[in-house]
This record gives structure tokens, C-alpha cells and sequence, in this order.
């Protein structure tokens, strides 16, 4: 397996001598989802901190794409460019008047010429739905929009492979979903993306690979399934076990039936849990593509009101702006597998580039559970109809 | 905002009101008004009362004037300009970041005032004053550790050394040139009319 970064034997202490990292050595698969999980203080911060060439260890190595990292001006430019950084707090990392000045920093510090620069701006302004907020100064924004902002800083800067720090801490809930789409959309378009987190719900649901950390040594790196099976590394990590993970284990017991494949979502508990409930037979799962925002409104009212949603950031915004009536604007992917599940058509409005993440995702449901789901994906959404 | 600047200009205005009524009454020349205090005469005078009219209207039009300027220009804005006319870059850097990082240390400091005060931290002299040693020390504390966490963010996004402006400022176009040049001579042919 090809790992992007890789530390091998990393330890490094802060000035007041307590160590960090006590030799962390570990490997990050690209196109992967990694989740870095651990309590509050076991090192997460500063080995992302070392990942990016910030903080040089003070022994072992870290190396990207099998190269070891130098730390001169020029080979930090370029390891910079290609693995961002997205600090916990917005406000360690914003420090711009205006939101396009901040989020502009990275890209002409690149030395790109001004229209480059305005076009990552815009569209890294785009992905996070800040584009509205071009002009605003930053201390006038609220903590969910700096948090964008801070993330937009690192998107401009088009890296391979992004590390976010606690990108969910202080969200409210629905930021915290549209945090998440936001990762899959990124992960689905080639970038490499870490989190590191304490919420073993979210590492559970979302990651690929997991590597645990506790007291700056990693305690497990591998499978999500792998992880939470260890529970006597959970314990010693001071976290506990994702609640899906409970519940699944409760119904192994109490029924007898197989504990795998492990339910990571709610549409796939539904399936583990009520199979016996379920009697219609399923509907079909509709994938609209929006191409240059053509959108038949016609088309959606042969829907029902709940069961419309919309997925990625450009089918967010271009349906805010028309003034589409949808019901599910996160979390909307969940809510079409329940639905369909349950004999219902669902409407799912996306761009081209993600129809097949969304696709593969309710095949992959129908894979597991032959639930019998249909996708189906239409080019356009210019049913015939309306003029 | 823009009460606050009226605020300011009262503020000022206020003082150089009390300067410039000294003025009016301490200058030599044709009387138009006296008042015999304690057998002196104190009183105003023609020409004490023109040159206390050209320091008034004076001090205002410069107030107005810079304060417009101040808040209708970003401080990055104007470091960046300085720095085509010479002035050093490291001046101007450490400026700009002494600027940014003042308004956060504000932010912090009054959020720790308040959270003090929720604690009896301002009950009694004795209190406030230790209450208030304790925050300094805090808040030059946390701007130190502040500023290491801000130096990490900028490094990530490559800082260089620097601080480039996106947006620039609108240029110098011959249409100013001509405005500014009109609004001179208005004003020249005004005062000599």
C-alpha cells in the first residue's frame, strides 16, 4: 500500500520539556479517508503540525510520497502547497481585514498571477458556501463562518491532501453534517483528507482508516472495525464505543444474529435492525445532475415534499439560489436510502461530478443488505413538461 | 461607526473650544466687547476674534480630514502605500500584525474583564487592583502563546514575509488630479473674494 505521508519514529518536545510525540510511526493512504482519533493533549496537533513542516521533529523522519521532507524555503513552498492545514480555532489561523484578503493569502504568497488567485478565491468561497461573505470583515462573522473561511484559506492553496484539526469542535449540528458532505465531496474529487477528533461517533460513521493516539504514541492504526473491537485500547485511550457500534453488538447478543457486516449509518441500522419490518418492495433512488443550473421545477413536484434533497455544494447553493423547494439540504443521501428503503421514490438533486458517489453509495447499501434499491441517474433535470 | 467618529470629532472640537476662546480674549487690538473685572478690562477684540475663527475652522477641517482618511482606508492599505515612498518593510509588517493582533488582545482581555467580574473579581479597591494585576499578566501571556499559534497558521499558507493586499486600492486616475486641482483654486478664490 502506497502511503502519501509517513512518519517513522517521530518524537518531539515543547520548549518546557514535556514531550509530544514519543516516536509516532505511522502511514497515511492517499484517497482515503484517515481519522486521527484521541483525547484532548495525545499529540493530534502536533504531528499535523509536523506533517506540514511546521514544527521540525527532534527525531525520526517524516516523509511525503516516499520522499523525506527538507526544510528549506523552496521544498517547504511546495510541501505546503500540496498538504493543507486547517487549525481548530479560525481565529489562530485568520488574520486578514476582510474575508477574500484572508482567504487570498495562501494562493499569492504561491507568487500565482492575479487571475489564478481569483479564481481559486472564488472558488474555494464557493465550496464552502462563504461567497456571499467576499467583502465582510472577518472579526464580524460568527464562529461556523470563520471555521468556513479558515477551511477556504486551505482549499485555495489546491492541495493533494488536506489535515483538519477538529474541523466539528463548536459546531452546531447541522454545520457539523455539512462539514462532513463537505469531506466526501473532497474525497470523491481526489483529495486525501485527515481528521483528527475526539468523536468517536463521527470517526465510526466517516472514516476508512483510523489511527489512535493517546499520551503523543499511537495505540492502533487500521480499520475502523478494528479499533472498536480492541476495547481494552479504547479504555486506555479514555474514549468509548460509537453508540451504532453498541446498539449492533446489544442485537447480536439478545438476537443471534451475526454481528457483521457492522450498521456505520442509519440507513443501514435500518436494514440490520428491521428486515423483517421492511415489506414494499423499494423504490427507485433518482440522481439529478444539475448541468449550468437547467433545472425543470416541474420535475420535482412529482415528488413529495420530504422526499427532495440536494448533495454537494454546488447543488446546495444553485438550489438556495432558485429557490427550489427541498426538503433535505443535509444529510440528504441518508434520507433518500430510508426512504426508497422503505417502497418511497426519492429525488436527489447533485452535480455531474458526484452522481456516481452517490451512485456507489446506494449500491453499496444494496450490496450488503440486497435491499433492491434502484439509482438511477438522469443527465438533466429537463423533464419535458414546463416551457 | 460613524457615530463613533462623530463622537471623536465632538470630542476634540470640545477642547479646541476652550483654547480658542482664550484666543478670542487674549488678543490685542480694536475692542468690541469689554468687561471690567476687578479694575482690568477683559475683552474681545476684532482681531482676536477673526484669528480665533481661522484655529477653529482650522483645527476642524484638519480633524475631519484625517479621520475620514483613517477610517476609510485599511491599515494594510496604507502600510503597503508607505512602503512605495520608502518606508522599510519589517516597519511596516510589524505595523500591520501589531494592529491585527491589538483588536484580538482587546477582544480577549474584555471577555476575561467580564468573566473576572462575574467572579466579584471588581468588589472593593483592594480586589480591582489585584483582579486587574492578574489579567495583565494573563493577557501578555496568551499574546505570547497567541502569537506562536498565529505564526504556525501563517507558515502553513507559505508566509514569506509580507503581507500582499488582494484588493487594491483604486489608482490615481487624471480625474482626481483634475478634481483636487479645482477644489484648490475653489477654495483660493473663496478666501480672496
Amino acid at each position: 500500500m502506497a502511503f502519501i505521508i509517513e512518519t517513522r519514529g517521530l518524537a518531539y518536545s515543547y520548549e518546557n520539556g514535556e514531550p509530544a510525540l514519543k516516536g509516532v510511526t505511522l502511514g497515511i493512504s492517499g484517497g482515503k479517508k484517515t481519522v486521527i482519533l484521541g483525547p484532548n493533549g495525545s499529540g493530534k496537533s502536533t504531528l499535523f503540525l509536523h506533517m506540514n513542516g511546521v514544527l521540525r521533529p527532534g527525531k525520526g523522519t517524516i516523509l511525503f510520497r516516499g520522499e523525506p521532507l527538507r526544510y528549506d524555503n523552496k521544498s517547504l513552498a511546495s510541501l505546503r502547497q500540496k498538504v493543507g492545514l486547517v487549525f481548530q480555532n479560525p481565529d489562530d489561523q485568520i488574520f486578514a481585514s476582510t474575508v477574500e484578503e484572508d482567504v487570498a493569502f495562501g494562493p499569492i504568497n504561491l507568487g500565482l498571477p492575479g487571475a489564478d488567485v481569483e479564481e481559486r478565491v472564488k472558488a474555494a468561497l464557493d465550496i464552502v458556501d462563504m461567497a456571499g461573505f467576499r467583502g465582510r470583515p472577518t472579526q464580524q462573522l460568527s464562529f461556523g463562518q470563520r471555521k468556513r473561511v479558515a477551511l477556504a484559506g486551505a482549499l485555495a492553496m489546491d492541495p493533494e491532501m488536506l489535515l483538519m484539526d477538529e474541523p466539528t469542535a463548536g459546531l452546531d449540528a447541522q454545520m457539523v453534517r455539512e462539514i462532513l458532505e463537505l469531506t466526501e465531496e473532497l474525497d470523491y474529487k481526489g483529495k486525501t483528507i485527515v481528521i483528527s477528533t475526539h468523536d468517536v461517533d463521527l470517526a465510526y460513521e466517516w472514516a476508512d482508516d483510523v489511527i489512535l493516539m493517546s499520551e503523543g504514541s499511537v495505540l492502533f492504526s487500521g480499520t475502523v472495525d478494528g479499533l472498536f473491537e480492541a476495547e481494552e485500547l479504547l479504555h486506555k485511550a479514555r474514549l468509548t464505543r460509537p453508540i451504532l457500534y453498541s446498539l449492533n453488538l446489544q442485537r447480536h447478543l439478545r438476537t443471534g444474529h451475526p454481528e457483521c457486516p457492522r450498521p456505520r449509518t442509519v440507513p443501514e441500522c435500518c436494514q440490520a435492525f428491521f428486515r423483517k419490518e421492511i415489506t414494499n418492495e423499494a423504490g427507485t433512488f433518482y440522481i439529478a445532475c444539475l448541468n449550468n443550473g437547467n433545472l425543470d421545477v416541474g420535475a420535482l413536484q412529482k415528488f413529495r415534499k420530504h422526499n427532495r434533497g440536494a448533495y454537494g455544494s454546488y447543488a446546495k447553493r444553485v438550489s438556495r439560489e432558485l429557490g427550489l423547494e427541498i426538503h433535505h439540504y443535509f444529510n440528504s443521501i441518508e434520507h433518500g436510502l430510508i426512504k426508497t428503503s422503505m417502497g418511497e421514490d426519492y429525488l436527489l438533486i447533485t452535480e455531474p461530478s458526484l452522481a456516481g458517489l452517490v451512485k456507489s453509495k446506494v449500491e453499496e447499501l444494496d450490496r450488503r443488505y440486497s435491499c433492491k434499491i434502484k439509482a438511477m441517474i438522469i443527465d438533466d433535470v429537463r423533464v419535458s413538461g414546463r416551457q | 461607526m460613524p457615530s463613533f467618529i462623530i463622537f471623536l470629532i465632538g470630542g476634540v472640537m470640545a477642547f479646541s473650544l476652550a483654547g480658542v476662546f482664550i484666543i478670542a480674549l487674549t488678543q490685542a487690538g480694536q475692542p468690541i466687547l469689554g468687561i471690567a473685572v476687578a479694575g482690568a478690562t477683559i475683552g474681545v477684540t476684532e482681531e482676536g476674534l477673526s484669528l480665533a475663527t481661522l484655529v477653529f475652522l482650522r483645527t476642524f477641517a484638519g480633524l475631519f480630514v484625517m479621520l475620514f482618511f483613517a477610517a476609510s482606508t485599511p491599515i494594510p492599505h496604507i502600510f503597503n502605500s508607505l512602503k512605495s515612498v520608502g518606508l522599510p518593510d519589517y516597519i511596516a509588517e510589524v505595523t500591520i500584525m501589531i494592529y491585527r493582533y491589538s483588536f484580538m488582545m482587546l477582544e480577549q482581555s474584555s471577555q476575561m474583564l467580564r468573566a473576572a467580574g462575574c467572579r466579584m473579581g471588581f468588589s472593593g479597591w483592594r480586589n480591582s487592583m489585584r483582579t486587574m494585576g492578574m489579567l495583565a499578566a494573563n493577557v501578555f501571556i496568551r499574546s505570547l502563546e497567541f502569537a506562536e499559534r498565529s505564526q504556525y497558521a501563517m507558515q502553513s499558507r507559505n508566509f514569506g514575509g509580507g503581507f500582499p493586499v488582494y484588493r487594491k486600492p483604486a489608482g490615481m486616475t487624471p480625474a482626481w488630479g483634475l478634481i483636487s486641482i479645482l477644489a484648490l483654486a475653489g477654495v483660493y478664490l473663496v478666501g480672496n473674494a
